[in-house]
């Protein structure tokens, strides 16, 4: 089961850095830490596709909403936070 | 070539039982305002409520519009909270919570009635102890109602946007699924075969498991070990938010 709620920050950060130093833009960055953190988890990511995909064949709409909603407490955890910084 | 794809969703001004959509936005109540200022502890508060003055001062005040003229003030959140009032007793507090798209029902009292003084004394003291704004609780249930719809419209709407593409080959096919992703598909035929490219447009926010319903929706034949990465869409680079997946489908 997929832990990571979103783009872990070291991976965020080292893709920014060297795309800093090669001058891309903070979308480029973004969609390269996405590349990195696919690369380097693929296995794990593996069975978790595999998951999905087998629920999307059996049309179970309710596994479906539990499997987008694995991460939704530390979601929650975040925005809640965020709204409070900015 | 693009074609268009998929219109995206346009919720329709409805009463439901957890927030009322307004198109663009929605409203909703915060869990501590149900059970402390409306002492309810239910599910359904546009239900259970709906006779409630300032529930109904919330549906009619701010479907026209998220955001009103007078605030709350001061407040040291830093956002604009505004007043909504019923009459002369009812008061309440709403915030537009521009990124999750939610006009909150902060806050509520009862207006010097009764004894009862000035009610934004409350409003501000809740402020100031840091249990004014939504709190995680809140945008759990937001989150959970969200990804329910997700998963209900992805798959259709996936469905529909490969058979689109598969009707066009060559033509790139773009729909944005369950009104938050947006995508682009192209199928080629390679003999018997279809060759199917994939662009997903990306955020730091998305979801890890988002982000394998969406590419499980669109290869739900395939297995991960068999989608490639592409570096480029048929006939064109990519966007700098996109990520790009290839596969040969039987």
């Amino acid at each position: 089961m997929t832990v990571v709620v979103r783009l872990p920050e070291d991976v965020l950060s080292s893709a920014r850095q060297a795309g800093a130093v090669r001058g891309r833009s903070a979308a480029e960055m973004m969609t390269e830490a996405w590349r990195q953190y696919l690369e380097l988890n693929r296995d794990e990511l593996a069975a978790d596709f595999e998951e999905a995909a087998q629920l999307f064949r059996q049309g179970d709409h309710v596994a479906l909403a539990e499997f987008a909603s694995r991460s939704v407490e530390e979601r929650a955890e975040e925005a809640a936070k965020k709204i409070r910084r900015s | 070539m693009r074609g268009s794809g998929l219109k995206s969703r346009q919720k329709s001004e409805q009463s439901s039982a957890r927030a009322y959509h307004c198109g663009s936005y929605e409203l909703r109540l915060t869990r501590r305002c149900q059970q402390e200022d409306l002492d309810y502890y239910g599910e359904e508060p546009f239900h259970d409520l709906a006779g409630h003055e300032i529930v109904r001062a919330l549906i009619k005040r701010r479907s026209d519009g998220p955001s009103d003229t007078r605030e709350v003030s001061p407040l040291s959140c830093g956002k604009p909270v505004y007043r909504l009032s019923y009459g002369n007793r009812h008061r309440g507090a709403t915030w537009y919570d521009e990124v999750h798209g939610v006009v909150w029902l902060l806050a509520y009292g009862q207006h010097e009635f009764e004894g009862q003084g000035d009610v934004f004394p409350y409003f501000k003291d809740l402020d100031a102890e840091g249990q004014l704004l939504p709190g995680p609780a809140d945008y759990e249930a937001l989150f959970r109602d969200r990804d329910t719809d997700f998963v209900r419209e992805i798959g259709a709407e996936a469905k529909v946007l490969l058979a689109g593409a598969r009707s066009t080959p060559g033509w790139e096919v773009v729909a944005t699924l369950a009104s938050a992703v947006e995508v682009s598909v192209v199928v080629t035929v390679v003999e018997s075969l279809e060759e199917r490219h994939v662009a997903i447009t990306m955020s730091e926010e998305m979801a890890t498991e988002h982000f394998l319903l969406v590419l499980a929706a669109l290869f739900p034949e395939k297995e991960l070990g068999e989608i490639e990465s592409a570096d480029r869409m048929p006939g064109r680079s990519l966007t700098p938010h996109e990520l790009a997946f290839k596969a040969l489908v039987g």
